[in-house]
Parts: C-alpha cells; structure tokens; sequence
C-alpha cells in the first residue's frame, strides 16, 4: 500500500528546504518555477517496503548473473549499444579479480497492473541526498512514521570494506555540475563518517601509480578506491591516454561502480536476453516487453499504440514519448531522432501508472540495492504520467498503519489479490 | 563558518520570504568564507539612467564576479532585491575559477543588505558572473566553469505573476554575451516578456535581439558543443545523468 502524506505546513517546508540545503547538501531546491522538494511525503506500508525490497534484489541478482554471461559474449554489445571505444576497457575490468563495491537503482511505479520497473539504473544512480539524509529530515516532522535505510550509508560502508590502508577514495563526476557534485558530495561525507578522505575528480584527473594505487592530478592524493558518478559510455569521449588509464585503473581499483555496469544499463537489454540464454524471471516479470524499431522506423506510425519511445541510453525520462502525455514539440523531436538512428531507441510497452488518492500524483518509487540486499528508497511524484526531469523528490517513509487494514480484509477473506505477492500492490486514498 | 553562520548569510541574501528567493542558489554559501579584499566601487550611473523598482522590471547583472555583486547592492540600494545565482563549485585544488572573493563580497556587505530591511515585493536583480564560462582547463585544474538555463530563472509567467513585465540586463557592451545567457532571454521573449540591455559603463540603453534564425540557434548550439557543455538536468533522480547526445561533458573539456 502506498498513499500521500499530510501536506507539510508552510513553516515545515520552509525548515525542510533550509535543512536539506545546508545539513544535507541538496543544492538545487528549485528548478523553473517549481521546488524540486514535494510538499508531502510518500507512506509505504512496511509489507510493500519487504516486497519491493525482495523484489529489486531479486533483479540484482538476475542483472548480476547477465553481466558476467555479456562480458563473456561480445557480440552482443554491438546491439546493446556498448561504445565501440569502450570495449577493452569494459573487457579488462570484467576480467579483473578486484572485488567491487556494486550499487543499482530500480524505478518501480504503482500501476494497473502492479509494480512495474521503468528501469534500472545501473550505472549511476543519483538520489543519495533525497533517499537518506533527506528523507530523515521529513520523518522528523512526523515522527510516527519510519525510514528505510540509507543508501549512502549502505553504499559507503561498501566501498570502505573494499578498502585497505589509508589512501583515499576519488569521487569522479562531471565537475561543472552542481548537482553532480552534491550526489559526490554526499556520499564523501559518509566515508569521512568512516574515517575515509574523499576527494573531487574529473575523470581524467587520475592516473595508475606505484603499488596497485591510483593518483589525483590535482592534489598528488593517493587513491585506493574510485566512486564514479559520470556515466560510463562517457569515458569512452575521454582522450585517448585518459582512457588508457581508466582501462588500467579498472584492473586494480575497486571502482562504485565498475565499467563493466555499463552492459546492464541499456534498455536494449532484453532484446539480447534470448539469445544469451539467460533467464531473469522476476526482471521480466516487472519490465515491460520490449522491441527494437528496426524498420519501422519507415512506418508511417513510429509508435504503435500500446508502446512508448524510448531512448537506449536515456535517463529521468528524457527523450520518452507517450501518446498524449509528453509534450508535441518534444515527441517530434523523439520521432524524428529514432527514425534518424533507429538503434539509438526502442519501443517498450506502456503500463498504466495509477495515481495516488488524494493528491492524484503519479509516483516512481526508486530502490536501491547496495552489493545485493535493498539499501533504501526515495519517491519521483509528478502530477502527469511521467517522471522526468520536471518531477518532485519526495521522501518515501515507512507507515505500519498501512498495513492494518490489509490484515483485517485478509483475516475477513476480502483480499483481491491475483497476482504473484511480489508485484501486488494497494492504493490507499486517505491522507494522513 | 559554522553550518548556522552559512545559514545566516543565505538567510540574508535570500530571506524566505521574498518571492524571488527560491531562486537563489545555495552553493556558494556552503563553502568557508576566504579573507576578504577591498571590494572594487559600484558602476556609476546618473539616477535617472539607472534602472528604478517602478519600471517594473527584473534585472540581470551579467558583470565580472565580484562586481556583480557589488552592482546587486547598489541596485539594493535602490529598491532592487539582489539574488545571487552564482552556481559555481570548488574542488580540491586547481580550481580554473577563484570564487572566493565572490564570496567574500557577499560575506563583507551582507550587515549592509541586511540593514536595507527591503520591501519583500522588491523586484528581484539577478546576480550571475559574466566570466562563468571563460578559461579553458588546463590539464590537473578543476573545471569549475558553470552555465545559467532557463529552469535557473523564474518562468515568464512567474515574472508576470511577481508584478514584472520586463527584464533589464546590465552587462558591458564590449563583450559578447553567452550563449547560455542568450538562451535565457530567447526563452522569456518567446513568453512575451522584452528584455533590455543597459551598458553600465554608458549608461545607454537598447532592445536585447536575438538571432532566432536557424543559423543562429545552430551557433548556439555548436558553442554548448565544442565547449563540452551538456544540458542541465532539472531532478535529482539519476537526472544529474545527463544524455549522450549532448556530448562531451562539463568538467573536462
């Protein structure tokens, strides 16, 4: 069951917002006209949480399974969309023996037909500030609801348990970017939690140095660990000699998340699944059917009804083009760019996104795994069908009382759940 | 500077209250205040050239860091509700941009701001640096560049709803105005709200125009391009991920 929160009061936002810019770090607050903050939070019964929590672990480790079967079957990658330039590095990585910290996303959205995943971030997922310290900051208002975990912490504590001695660890991001830095942000002022210099790189800041270590270029730093937050298929735009490094780096560095998280990133994915061999049950369970567009990129119709475009690489919806929801001038734009490069786009199934009662807002509940068990969660909420960059963060806190009424209907004999537990789910309309 | 001195000072410069606040951007305040140097003297501009809170317009101070701000006060001083929107990081050495004295102006005339006790309707005077974009990074600096968008400024509609119709821009004629910048006043045209360019070193006014052509906007578009710039990204939902399409990269040019 998920439902809405009471509305914050206008003091509460005001305290929220100054809080989380300054005791979490959350630097953009405002975007358009608009609060990147929700005035409300989401409830999720604890028996959702579990299940959604079971649920994304279980796709862990299905894309874990596909990721070792892809490094070991190139000729997929073409179709996947792996960058040409990247192939050595993400081969080298794949067969390095360094243990890697692992960390993954899943965007789950309420539907008609119960969970369904939008997609996996795979790669580099952002959210950290919003699922964690965020999210604390809300529960303080409404101290009769819980939080789940904190992925940042989750994710931290992997990487320092990755880590031997006393070098550091180099937060690589896209340094013009405040809200790059703010995610590298976060999660440096967990590992220094943890007694860990962190320290803010470029991506072709460092170098492989002596003794299996890593050097920054900026500060000499040594560096033992990498936490990347600068998407893979990027390095491949790198210089040549910085690609050089990275390639190096990856066979001897523990990296949040290694190259080789590329393969699992594309939405393309499932279109190589069965020709791999691999099956991903509950993945395919909560995904929706997706297919190349191939020629009919030459149709009269791009999209056939009952579909979505896509882009492979896309993220925070940008680019996805749903009848009668994304705006005109940016569903040509989409059109015309997968009809140009086809392999560029997909077409994946639509699901129906239910709004939440009350408040009539759509929701994406994004999990976190962390080296495979479930690390936290945050909510995207907008007031249309589609989660993108124009969506509202909001904190997703844990509501037992959510969970009474299914007990009661259960104990009566009135559930009307059909489907399996995992992808069930329960709309509740009263605000609390 | 305590969490709660920062606090204080964004708190000063962008009092909760004040409608344009919510655009202000935070980051700057959350690093240590550096030692402050004397402070360069305000553009001069005889009273009746300078722009007034009855015009009901906006302003856009696109000057060098630190006289950016000190053009803020002074608009402050004239009615004008300063909003800094210096979107700017730093790293852990080599930065290509010195921020600090950009800070430390807002530190050393903050008690000055504070001590103005302006109306919370002011008309907002945006504060950005003019040479946000200049340098070029050499190899171990710290990309610190930063670009303005449209999501950074309230909407047409918001401007409109504050009681403005249309924006000043104070920059120096004599150079080019960014793209990024360009793109901005393109956007609120195209919404109906004119913006005008106001040469504080002149005081002469003219209308801003804009190459809508396609040539114009591919030009536009090539700068973002070869400067390794990428669109902003509005969330915090993996969007600080940006597309491929957009290519290269900010912080590594």
């Amino acid at each position: 069951m998920i439902a809405c929160s009471r509305p914050f009061t206008e003091d509460e936002s005001r305290a929220i917002r100054r809080r989380a810019i300054f005791e979490c770090g959350k630097l953009d607050p405002q975007a358009y006209d608009e609060s990147t903050l929700a005035p409300f939070a989401l409830r999720l019964a604890p028996s959702a949480w579990r299940s959604l929590a079971e649920l994304a672990e279980r796709c862990a480790a299905e894309l874990a399974e596909t990721e070792s079967a892809l490094l070991a079957a190139r000729e997929h990658w073409p179709t996947l969309g792996i960058p040409r330039r990247m192939h050595g590095i993400i081969g080298d990585a794949g067969a390095s023996q360094v243990p890697h910290p692992r960390f993954m996303r899943f965007d789950f959205h309420p539907t008609d037909e119960g969970w369904r995943v939008s997609e996996v971030n795979a790669d580099v997922p952002g959210g950290f500030i919003e699922a964690g310290a965020y999210t604390r900051i809300v529960a303080s208002c409404m101290p009769e609801l819980d939080c789940p975990p904190d992925p940042a912490k989750a994710l931290a504590q992997a990487i320092a348990a990755r880590m031997d001695g006393r070098d550091g660890v180099a937060l690589v991001h896209a340094t013009s970017y405040t809200d790059d830095q703010q995610v590298m942000r976060h999660i440096g002022a967990e590992l220094g939690r943890l007694g860990i210099a962190a320290h803010f790189a470029a991506p072709d800041h460092l170098t492989p140095a002596r003794g299996g270590t890593g050097v920054l270029a900026t500060n000499g730093a040594r560096i033992a660990a990498i936490a990347r937050f600068f998407p893979a298929e990027w390095i491949a735009n790198l210089p040549r000699a910085a690609r050089r490094d990275w390639r190096a780096l990856g066979a001897r560095l523990p990296q949040a998340n290694p190259l080789s998280a590329l393969l699992i990133q594309p939405k393309r994915l499932p279109l190589v699944l069965p020709a791999l061999g691999v099956a991903m049950p509950a993945w395919s369970s909560v995904l929706p059917a997706v297919r190349a567009i191939g020629w009919r990129r030459l149709a009269p119709s791009l999209v056939p009804e009952g579909y979505v475009l896509k882009p492979t690489w896309g993220r925070v919806g940008d680019g996805v083009c749903i009848d009668g929801v994304t705006e005109r001038r940016l569903a040509r734009q989409s059109r015309w760019s997968a009809r140009a490069f086809p392999r560029e786009w997909l077409l994946q199934r639509r699901f129906h996104s239910v709004p939440l009662g009350g408040r009539g807002v759509h929701a994406c509940i994004g999990v976190y795994v962390v080296d495979g068990r479930a690390a936290g969660a945050y909510a995207r909420v907008s007031p249309r069908p589609l989660i993108d960059g124009r969506a509202q963060d909001a904190a997703v806190l844990l509501d037992a009382s959510l969970d009474a009424p299914t007990v009661a209907r259960a104990a009566s004999g009135q559930s009307t759940f059909t489907r399996p537990v995992s992808t069930q789910m329960e709309y509740d309309h009263v605000g609390r | 500077m305590s969490g709660g001195d920062s606090m204080t000072l964004f708190a000063t410069w962008a009092p909760e209250a004040s409608r344009w606040s919510l655009w202000a951007k935070p980051v700057l305040f959350t690093y240590q205040p550096p030692v402050v140097l004397p402070l360069p003297p305000a553009p001069e501009l005889a009273p009746e050239r300078a722009p007034s809170p009855g015009e009901r317009a906006a302003v856009v101070v696109d000057m060098p860091g630190v006289q950016s701000v000190v053009c803020g006060m002074a608009l402050a001083e004239r009615g004008f509700r300063p909003v800094p929107l210096f979107n700017t990081t730093l790293g852990p050495g080599n930065n290509l941009h010195d921020v600090a004295a950009v800070l430390g102006s807002l530190v050393v005339l903050a008690d000055q701001l504070a001590a103005l006790r302006l109306p919370l309707d002011a008309p907002p005077a945006f504060l950005i640096d003019s040479g946000r974009l200049q340098g070029k990074p050499a190899p171990a600096t710290y990309d610190n560049r930063w670009m303005v968008f449209p999501q950074d400024f309230p909407s047409a509609r918001a401007l409109r709803a504050g009681g403005i119709e249309s924006v000043i821009l104070i920059r120096r004629d004599d150079t080019p105005m960014q793209p990024d910048l360009r793109a901005v006043l393109r956007y609120w045209k195209r919404d109906g709200v004119a913006s005008t360019l106001l040469d504080p070193s002149t005081g002469a006014r003219r209308e801003a125009t804009f190459d809508a052509s396609f040539l114009g906007l591919l030009t536009d578009h090539m700068f973002s391009w070869f400067s390794g710039l990428r669109r902003n990204s509005a969330g915090g939902f993996g969007g600080v991920v940006p597309t491929p399409t957009a290519t290269g990269g900010g912080g590594w040019a």
